[in-house]
C-alpha cells in the first residue's frame, strides 16, 4: 500500500453493561435478539445489490427474523459492511458503530470489507483493506459479492455465535 | 458560561466549512450522507435550506474512490478485465464491452459474428435488469414499498439466465478480447424466449400497478425540469438527455457492433422533468425485448472467439476510444499503450458523473422531498462516479 | 459539417485519426493561451464535452479534451502539452459547465492547475491528502513521440494543415 500519511481511528471498543446479569434472563433475552436481528443498511458498492437481493422475495430473510433493515445506528443491532471501506469513509464507519447500542455485531460481507479484494493492489493509496481494522467483526462472508445463500449462512452463524447452537438445518439435512 | 454561545469554528469537516462560508445568516446546513437511503449507496450532498427550500446543493464525492485508474495501470491488460464488472455493477456488461472494445480497437482484433450478436443480447438483458433495479428503487425513495419486490422477482429471473452464460449472478466478466468466454447454451435460448413472452406481459402490469399512480405523478411530474440546454452545457446523457427532447443514444449516432441491424426505436420525451425520464426508462426496457428477440432470431453459426485472439498482450504504442450506451448514458473507455505489457494509461468516461454534476445546478429553489425524487430520476450508481 | 471552421481556434497542427470510433475524428493540436478561444467555438458548432483528461509523459503533460456531436459521429480532439514545472492552463467550465468537475479530477491526480476555475477542492480524494496518484515516476515515463504519432503532437506549417483541411469532408450534415 502506498504511503499516504493518513492515519486511522478504530472504533471504541466499550459496551454498555446489560442492565440485569443473570444467566437465565440473558439466555431467554439473547434468543430473542437472535431471531429478530435489525441490520442496518450499510450498502457501499456491489455487494449492496445481493444484500437487497436477501430482502427480497426469493431470499426472504423475513424468514430468519431478521428482515428490519435499518438506516439509523440507533436502531439497529447488526451492521453488515456491505463494500470496499475508502479512506474518507472510514471515520463515518467508526462514527456509526459507535453510535450503535450494545450488544451490537459486525457482519463484513464480501471480499473488499474482508481484506480489500480486489482492488487491494500494489500503490493502492484510498481504501482501507479490511474492516477489522476499524472496528471488530464477528462473521466474515467471502465472495466478491457472495451469493445471497452466502449472507443468509453469515447471519446464521451470528445467531449461533449469540445463542451457542445452531438452529437452522443444513443443506443437506434438509434435503435428506 | 454555562453554554457556549459562539459557534465552533471546529464544527463540521472540509466541506462543510467551506460550504458554510457563503451559507446566508439563519439558513440550515443540512448533510445528507454518506450514509444516507435516498443517496443510493455512498453519495454525500451538503445543502443550504431556506425553510423547506434547497437554496445550494453541493455533492461531495469520493467515498468510494477506488482508484480503478490506477489499477489499470498496475496490472497487464488481461488482468484489468475482471475489474470492469465492478465499475459499474448495474450495468456491468456495458463497461466490459467498453474495455473490451477499446483493446480491440487498439491491436485491431476481429469478433466473430456470432460472439456480436451474444454480446448484444447479454448487454440489452442487463440494461433491463439495470432499469428495473432503478425502478424499484426509485419507486422506494418515493415512498412505495410494494415495486421493489415485484422488480426483483423478475430481477431474480435475469441473473439466473445471465448465471448460465457468464457464471456469475452480478459483477460479470463475460466478455473477452476478440469474443466472448463461453457459447450460449439451447437451454438460455429457451428461457430467454420465455422470459420475453413473460416480460412483455409484466410491462402493462407495472403500467397499471405505478405509472398511472397518482402519487406517483405528484411527486415526479413538473419536478426537476432541466431544460436542453443545461444539459448539453454538462454533457449528461442517456436517458437524462432523452427525457428532454434530444435523441442522443450511441447505439445510434455511432452505431457500434451490429446495432445497425435491428429495428427499434429511441423512446424521446420532452417533459423535461423527472416523469419524462421515468418513462424513457420504462420505454426502454420495451426496446431491449424488441432487440433481444431480433438478435435471437438473426443469431448465426461460428465461433464465440476469434481464434487468433491473443492471451498475451502487448500492444502497439497508442491510444483509443470506446464507447457504448449503457443504462446510464454514455460509457466511455480510452486506453493509452507504451507498447508494454501495462497499460499506461486508462481513462474511464463515466456517465453518472456528467449527470449527477446536473443536480447541484437543478436542485436550486426546489423542496427537499422534490430533491430526493430528482436525484433517483438521475439513475445514479455511484462507484461509477467515484471510480 | 464542414470541419473548415477548425481553422478559427488557432491550431497548431491538425490531423485525422481513426482510433476514436466510426465517421470522423480530427486531432488538433493548440497552445495553452488558445484554449479558451477553442472551447468557444466548439460550443457555437454544436459539440459537447465529453470528458478531458491528461497524460504524465517525459515531456510535460499532455491534455486531451474530447469534443463529440450529438447528432452525427464527429468528434474533435484538442491537446495542449504542458511542462512539469509549471502545468498552467486556463479553465474551460466557464464555457461548457461540464469542465468543471473533469477538471478537478484531473487537479486532484496529477496536480495541473486550472487558472479561474470556480472551485478547486478535492473530488475525490480525502481534501488532506497530498498525493497525486497518477504521476508516474520519473523512470516510467515514456516519451510522448513513443505513444502517439508525430503528426498530432507536432506543430505543422499553415500550407500542410490547408492541405488536411480539404483532403477531410464529412458526408455528414
Amino acid at each position: 500500500m502506498a504511503e499516504t500519511g493518513f492515519s486511522l481511528r478504530p472504533a471504541a471498543l466499550d459496551q454498555d453493561p446489560p442492565l440485569l446479569n443473570f444467566a437465565l434472563p440473558n439466555k431467554v433475552v439473547d434468543l430473542c435478539r437472535s431471531m429478530s436481528l435489525w441490520p442496518m443498511t450499510f450498502g457501499l458498492a456491489c455487494c449492496a445489490i445481493e444484500m437487497m437481493a436477501v430482502g427480497m422475495a426469493r431470499f426472504d430473510v423475513a424468514r430468519y427474523g431478521a428482515e428490519v433493515f435499518r438506516p439509523s445506528p440507533r436502531q439497529s443491532d447488526l451492521m453488515i459492511v456491505a463494500g470496499t471501506v475508502s479512506l474518507k469513509m472510514a471515520p463515518a464507519l467508526v462514527r456509526l458503530y459507535e453510535q450503535m447500542p450494545s450488544p451490537k455485531w459486525v457482519i463484513a460481507m464480501g471480499n473488499c470489507a474482508i481484506s480489500g479484494g480486489p482492488f487491494a493492489y500494489e500503490d493502492q493509496y484510498a481504501i482501507v483493506e479490511g474492516v477489522d481494522k476499524l472496528v471488530p467483526v464477528d462473521v466474515f462472508v467471502p465472495g466478491c459479492p457472495p451469493r445471497p445463500e452466502g449472507l443468509l449462512e453469515g447471519i446464521f452463524k451470528i445467531q449461533e455465535k449469540v445463542t451457542g447452537r445452531r438452529w437452522w438445518p443444513l443443506p443437506q439435512e434438509a434435503a435428506a | 458560561m454555562l453554554f457556549d454561545t459562539q459557534p465552533h469554528q471546529q464544527d463540521g469537516d472540509f466541506y462543510t466549512r467551506s460550504f458554510q462560508a457563503e451559507a446566508k445568516e439563519g439558513n440550515l446546513i443540512l448533510n445528507m450522507g454518506p450514509q444516507h437511503p435516498s443517496t443510493h449507496g455512498v453519495l454525500r450532498i451538503i445543502v443550504e435550506l431556506e425553510g423547506e427550500y434547497v437554496r445550494r446543493a453541493e455533492p461531495v464525492l469520493g467515498y468510494i474512490h477506488r482508484m480503478q485508474e490506477k489499477m489499470g495501470e498496475v496490472k497487464t491488460w488481461q488482468q484489468y478485465l475482471p475489474n470492469m464488472g465492478r465499475v459499474d455493477y448495474l450495468h456491468a456488461l456495458a463497461w466490459n464491452w467498453g474495455y473490451v472494445g477499446a483493446v480491440e480497437r487498439l491491436i485491431g482484433q476481429e469478433v466473430p459474428e456470432r460472439a456480436e450478436f451474444i454480446r448484444v443480447i447479454t448487454c440489452e438483458l442487463n440494461r433491463i435488469n439495470s432499469h428495473l433495479l432503478w425502478w424499484g428503487a426509485y419507486l422506494l425513495d418515493l415512498g412505495a414499498f410494494t415495486p421493489i419486490m415485484y422488480a426483483f422477482t423478475d430481477r431474480e429471473e435475469i441473473m439466473d439466465m445471465l448465471q448460465i452464460v457468464t457464471g456469475s449472478r452480478l459483477t460479470y466478466c463475460y466478455y473477452r478480447i476478440g469474443g466472448v468466454s463461453t457459447d450460449i447454451t439451447p437451454e438460455f435460448i429457451d428461457q430467454l424466449k420465455r422470459f420475453c413472452t413473460h416480460f412483455k406481459a409484466r410491462l402493462p402490469l407495472f403500467r397499471d400497478l405505478v405509472t398511472d399512480n397518482m402519487i406517483l405523478r405528484y411527486r415526479t411530474e413538473d419536478i426537476g425540469q432541466m431544460s436542453l440546454d443545461v444539459i448539453q452545457r454538462f454533457g449528461a446523457t442517456g436517458p437524462v438527455i432523452r427525457g428532454s427532447g434530444m435523441p442522443y443514444d450511441v447505439r445510434r449516432v455511432e452505431p457500434y457492433s451490429v446495432y445497425d441491424r435491428f429495428d427499434f426505436d429511441i423512446p424521446v420525451f420532452h417533459e423535461t422533468d423527472a416523469f419524462a425520464r421515468y418513462m424513457v426508462r420504462m420505454h426502454e426496457m420495451e426496446q431491449s425485448v424488441r432487440i433481444i428477440e431480433q438478435a435471437l432470431e438473426q443469431l448465426p453459426d461460428g465461433p464465440v472467439m476469434h481464434p487468433k485472439a491473443p492471451l498475451q498482450l502487448a500492444p502497439p504504442p497508442g491510444e483509443a476510444y470506446f464507447s457504448v450506451e449503457s443504462a446510464r448514458g454514455k460509457v466511455g473507455v480510452y486506453v493509452v499503450s507504451d507498447g508494454g505489457p501495462k497499460p499506461y494509461r486508462v481513462k474511464l468516461r463515466a456517465p453518472s458523473f456528467s449527470n449527477l454534476h446536473l443536480f447541484a445546478e437543478v436542485s436550486k429553489g426546489v423542496l427537499l422531498s422534490d430533491a430526493v425524487s430528482i436525484l433517483g430520476s438521475l439513475d445514479l450508481v455511484i462507484p461509477e462516479i467515484d471510480r | 459539417m464542414n470541419p473548415h471552421w477548425l481553422k478559427t481556434c488557432d491550431p497548431l497542427s491538425l490531423a485525422e485519426t481513426s482510433v476514436w470510433g466510426k465517421g470522423q475524428s480530427v486531432s488538433v493540436l493548440i497552445t495553452s493561451d488558445s484554449l479558451l478561444k477553442a472551447g468557444q467555438v466548439m460550443k457555437d458548432n454544436g459539440l459537447f464535452l465529453d470528458f478531458m483528461t491528461a497524460l504524465d509523459v517525459q515531456e510535460g503533460f499532455f491534455l486531451s479534451y474530447l469534443f463529440c456531436s450529438w447528432k452525427a459521429p464527429f468528434r474533435v480532439l484538442l491537446r495542449v502539452q504542458l511542462s512539469h514545472d509549471k502545468p498552467r492552463v486556463p479553465s474551460l467550465a466557464g464555457i461548457h459547465s461540464g469542465a468543471d468537475w473533469h477538471e478537478r479530477e484531473c487537479h486532484d491526480f496529477f496536480g495541473i492547475l486550472f487558472t479561474d476555475h470556480p472551485n478547486l477542492d478535492p473530488l475525490l480524494l480525502p481534501p488532506e491528502m497530498e498525493l497525486r496518484p497518477l504521476l508516474k515516476k520519473s523512470a516510467q515515463r515514456k516519451p510522448l513521440t513513443v505513444i502517439m504519432p508525430l503528426e498530432q503532437i507536432v506543430p505543422a506549417s499553415a500550407g500542410v494543415q490547408d492541405r488536411l483541411l480539404s483532403a477531410t469532408r464529412t458526408e455528414t450534415a
